[in-house]
């Protein structure tokens, strides 16, 4: 991204002479939108995955009301959580309240800035991400306190120290399993530790080693603990028995943790994804730069006019069957509107969403034609942005998955037990991969 | 200076998100650790043993079904052997097999509801809804028997409201078919969870002393170390010919009395309840169903006390009866009443998640409480 | 306060350390299977009420009577009630208690019903007229309110007057329409004057019978 905004800036830098107008910043702000976009539709995706989790683990459909399948229960969430009242104990503290949202969100947003989304596509490639990304870690515990603190609730505050304590202790672990990735790779850089992942699945740090393999699950553990997760969610279960750091709040406050809950999901998933399952790299592709002559001749090939005419016969079909699901779903719509008995008639989504997929294939089959002098370009940014996005997004999200499923098979553990795990076994196998990661580069990697 | 923590009260209030029912307990604690646990009961107290007294004794046998209505033929059982004792009331062998019958695959979805319940309060969200799903099936089988899924109304004196529909004896076999490897993968998902295990190994032992000064009964008295069980101590109705065991506490499920025994005991209490189901199905006598005596029916004066073996301990009735057709008193006896009264005794330096775990593991239900 | 020793089994020597973590990780990892397979293989068993019919893709184990044939509604026993024709019928058993339904023209205003419930659900009223061999109900009234579906009634109702639908439907808006009663104010104000009529002519009777006896009047 950073040389894609220097394309930009390079660009419209005339506009710097009409005026003092910092393009750089702008355009900064804009991608930082984009980002922050992307979090609340990750953070809004998980929350719903999660119920459709839920709900097949336990033999039951999740949502599926509210939109194809249910897609958009996420969206029906938030402008429910929006429109609630806005509820404050008039003894709690009034600032120190309706700040600590903001710091647990600020947290897990500022998180975002490392993320990488592809080989140069991340907001700021910063040579300290990874100590970056520990760091930010930290916010969420200040806002925790805050939270604990200032609704003026003996039991909110025990819950917010008990939290607390919880997400200290487990940085040490993080930290440790960091270290070794950090050990391996040779740079503290995000962008860093991928590209030192190149070279095929044998180098992604989950197989290169069984330091390294162990690492994986230390910082697994320790990164459901800092998020609070079960089975460590003592500080959000406790509202089951008396209560937790969020009881005071309601609407978007409350919907501010969640949403910084989610987003943590996706962060401590992608930044698993990053140093252990090898980030943006494709499997049985070597080096991310080689997919540019790829690119470049499906782009030539697909330009040629015998294989346009193809896409174009193509994309009739397709356009057929486009409108013929989209009027069967506006006939079931409209039966459904004009039929007084008409509960007993399904809406059927699969139309809905058939209708929508072919629709986009022959739309793009069509543009085909007019950009045909651009293709090779196109495909080119296609397979070097694209497709290393999709496999580091797969990837984060199979460890979200495990991250969700954890959740419905395990109990939670009990506060003494939950430091224990932490000090008498996660901090000393931590150790022991750093020391033998070490020691089994010097024999193994020269 | 030395650090000091101050004593706070708290009130686990009768607004309880756990599903045992609208209980109350007053806590004093420093936050992390018990001082003293008081309960409160009678949030749910309706009344029963008044109401007694001014219906008939057919008209009261709806009533107890809401006794503990997880459990409603148990109680409706108890309840009707009471009168048929003191009125002289013969039943039927084919009623006593259905009976019986009924009476088990109760106590089979009042276990799942209590571990399911237990492993909700420990955390454990999936195992709930799966005891629920097997629930479901037997609740379809009673729906199909006497029409109600809860409260079912279903036994009389001298026998029972309805016949065995065509095909139930299948649907009952079939149901033992399909459940017992869903109990052992059951076992497999949240039994033998290593979590689940610390969090209830050696919590909340309850000694055989205590046990008994408290008057406990049924599985928590097993768990206790004692091997008491009306079924086959004071036996009623067709459970002499029956071969079952009673299960009781093991030191491979951790301390005695604790509360992982407690659990497995229902576990293992549902696998004996699977055996004599089958031996119920397979010995089934043909005949009559309800011996009909008279619907105003008047048992002669006197008074007598019946326990049976509820699933949450021991059920029973206290009738005094003068002669007309209402009892004169009615008191009944239930198991999750003095399962109340220990946790007072146990909590003293348990924490709170403990406390949690001793309570689910107890097994009271607040209407079995209060009445 | 000290806390209770909590003899945790965690830390005791070194072989129950690594017994502890071999035990955890092959309990998750059984767990984590056990909860995969009902999430990805195993049917759903929910039932989509109302939209979708819900013996649609039920499978055939799950419906009780191994004919394999759903019970079909039963009508033979319903006269003035309405039968639930929805798509759950067909799953609601044979004996279910729905709410309540009355069929007048079996009644024969015995009382046994409004007797037996054990919370005066039902008030009846009866008279006798003409025409009709035992007495005929002038009011009905079912509180559907407070009925807790017991079933006593149903029992002792000599001539199924009384019976079980299979509706279970029946939230409103406005709870007075719960009490229900269904002898109409026509019908309940033929039957008195009937009965009138009937008390009057059982009068005159009686009176040319006494004056018969003691001679003439």
């Amino acid at each position: 991204m950073e040389s894609f905004i220097n394309y930009l800036f390079h660009k419209i830098g005339f506009l710097q002479q009409v005026g003092y107008i910092p393009t750089a910043a702008v355009l900064m702000l804009f991608f930082c939108l984009l980002v922050l976009n992307f979090f609340g539709l990750v953070a809004g995706f998980l929350t719903f995955f999660e119920r459709k989790l839920a709900g097949w683990t336990n033999s039951r459909r999740g949502p599926n009301r509210v939109g194809p399948y249910g897609l958009m229960q996420f969206v029906a969430d938030g402008i429910k959580l929006i429109l609630k009242e806005d509820i404050i104990p008039a003894t709690a503290d009034q600032i120190y309240f309706k700040f600590a949202p903001y710091l647990v969100l600020l947290g897990t947003a500022l998180s975002f800035v490392v993320i990488p989304f592809g080989p140069r596509w991340s907001i700021s490639d910063l040579n300290v991400g990874i100590f970056y990304l520990i760091a930010t870690g930290s916010f969420t515990v200040v806002g925790l306190i805050m939270a604990g603190w200032a609704s003026n609730n003996k039991w909110s505050l025990l819950g917010g120290m008990r939290s607390a304590a919880q997400i200290i202790s487990y940085e040490i672990p993080n930290a440790l399993a960091i270290l070794v990735v950090v050990l391996t790779a040779g740079t503290m850089s995000i962008q860093g530790i991928i590209k030192a992942q190149s070279g095929g699945i044998h180098h992604w740090l989950l197989f290169s080693s069984p330091f390294t393999f162990l690492a994986f699950f230390i910082y697994g553990i320790s990164s459901i603990a800092e998020i609070n997760r079960i089975p460590f969610d003592i500080p959000e279960a406790e509202s089951e028995l008396v209560a937790g750091y969020n009881i005071e709040y309601s609407g978007m406050r409350f919907g501010a943790f969640f949403a910084a809950e989610f987003g943590n999901i996706y962060v401590v998933s992608a930044v698993a994804a990053t140093c252990f399952l090898g980030g943006w790299q494709i499997p049985l592709v070597e080096d991310v730069a080689l997919l540019d002559p790829i690119g470049l001749a499906v782009g030539g090939f697909l330009g040629r006019p015998p294989v346009l005419a193809v896409l174009l016969l193509g994309a009739l079909p397709c356009m057929y069957l486009a409108f013929t699901a989209l009027r069967a779903f506006i006939r079931d719509l409209r039966a459904k509107y004009h039929y007084r008995g008409s509960r007993f008639v399904r809406l059927n989504s699969e139309f809905l969403v058939l209708g929508l997929l072919f629709a986009a294939v022959a739309l793009i089959m069509v543009l085909h034609v007019p950009l045909r002098g651009w293709l090779p370009e196109i495909y080119r940014l296609v397979f070097q942005y694209l497709l290393p996005f999709l496999s580091f997004f797969l990837k984060a999200m199979l460890i979200a998955f495990v991250v969700l499923w954890l959740r419905w098979t395990l109990p939670r553990l009990r506060v003494d037990q939950l430091m224990g795990l932490c000090w008498k076994y996660l901090i000393p196998l931590g150790f022991f991969c750093l020391i033998g990661q070490g020691v089994w580069m010097y024999l193994f990697a020269g | 200076m030395p650090l000091t923590t101050e004593e706070m009260i708290l009130n686990m209030g009768p607004h309880h998100p756990s599903t045992h029912g609208v209980l109350r307990f007053i806590l004093r604690t420093d936050g992390e650790v018990i001082y003293s646990c008081h309960p409160d009961v009678g949030f749910l107290h309706r009344g029963l043993e008044k109401i007694a007294e001014k219906v008939s004794y057919a008209q009261f046998m709806p009533y107890t079904d809401r006794i503990d209505y997880l459990a409603a033929m148990n109680c409706n059982l108890g309840y009707a052997i009471t009168v048929e004792r003191l009125a002289g009331i013969e039943v039927p062998p084919r009623a006593e097999y259905i009976r019986v019958m009924v009476a088990e695959l109760n106590r089979i979805i009042s276990h799942l509801i209590s571990v399911g319940t237990f492993a909700l309060d420990i955390g454990a969200v999936t195992p709930f809804t799966h005891a629920l799903r097997e629930r479901e099936r037997v609740n379809d089988l009673f729906e199909e028997l006497c029409g109600a899924r809860l409260t079912y109304n279903y036994v009389r004196f001298g026998g029972v409201a309805f016949d065995l529909p065509a095909g139930f004896l299948e649907a009952v076999s079939s149901f033992l078919d399909y459940f017992e490897p869903r109990l052992a993968q059951f076992n497999r998902l949240i039994s033998k969870n290593k979590i689940f295990k610390e969090r209830l190994w050696q919590v909340g032992a309850i000694s055989a002393e205590d046990a008994l000064g408290y008057s406990l009964a049924g599985p928590n008295l097993r768990a206790s170390g004692i091997d008491w069980d009306l079924r086959r101590d004071e036996s009623y109705s067709v459970y002499a010919d029956l071969d079952f065991e009673v299960p009781v506490a093991g030191t491979e499920f951790g301390q005695i009395g604790d509360c992982y025994n407690r659990y497995w005991l229902r576990i293992r209490e549902m696998e004996q309840s699977i055996r004599i189901l089958r031996q119920c199905v397979a010995a089934m006598p043909a005949g009559p169903f309800w011996n009909r005596s008279k619907r105003k029916l008047k048992p002669p004066p006197g008074e007598i006390y019946v326990r049976t073996e509820a699933p949450r301990g021991e059920l029973g009735y206290y009738l005094i009866s003068r002669g007309d057709d209402r009892p004169y008193r009615m008191k009944i006896r239930t198991g999750s009443f003095t399962a109340m009264s220990i946790v007072e005794k146990m909590s003293p330096g348990l924490m709170v998640a403990d406390l949690v775990a001793l309570i689910a593991s107890l097994d009271v239900i607040a209407p079995e409480i209060d009445r | 306060m000290r806390v209770r020793d909590y003899k945790v089994k965690f830390t005791h020597g070194i072989s129950s350390y690594f017994r502890n973590i071999y035990e955890s990780v092959s309990t998750i990892a059984v767990g984590m299977w056990i909860t995969y397979k009902t999430a990805m293989f195993e049917r759903k068993v929910t039932l989509q009420y109302p939209s979708h019919d819900p013996l649609e893709g039920r499978p055939k184990d799950q419906i009780l009577f191994p004919d394999g044939n759903p019970k079909l509604p039963f009508e033979s026993l319903l006269g003035a009630g309405q039968s639930y024709k929805g798509p759950l019928s067909p799953r609601i058993s044979e004996r279910y208690r729905g709410l309540l339904g009355y069929d007048e023209p079996k009644c024969i205003s015995c009382l046994l019903c409004a007797q037996i419930c054990p919370i005066d659900v039902i008030t009846v009223k009866g008279v006798k007229i003409e025409g009709r061999k035992s007495k005929a109900p002038v009011t009905y009234t079912i509180n559907y309110a407070k009925c807790m579906f017991c079933g006593l009634c149903v029992e002792v109702c000599p001539t199924d007057a009384v019976f079980f639908t299979r509706r279970f439907e029946g939230a409103t808006f406005d709870f007075r329409s719960l009490v229900r009663d269904f002898i109409s104010g026509e019908l309940r104000r033929e039957r008195l004057r009937l009965a009138a009529e009937a008390t009057q002519k059982a009068a005159q009777k009686k009176k040319r019978e006494d004056s018969d006896e003691t001679g003439n009047f």
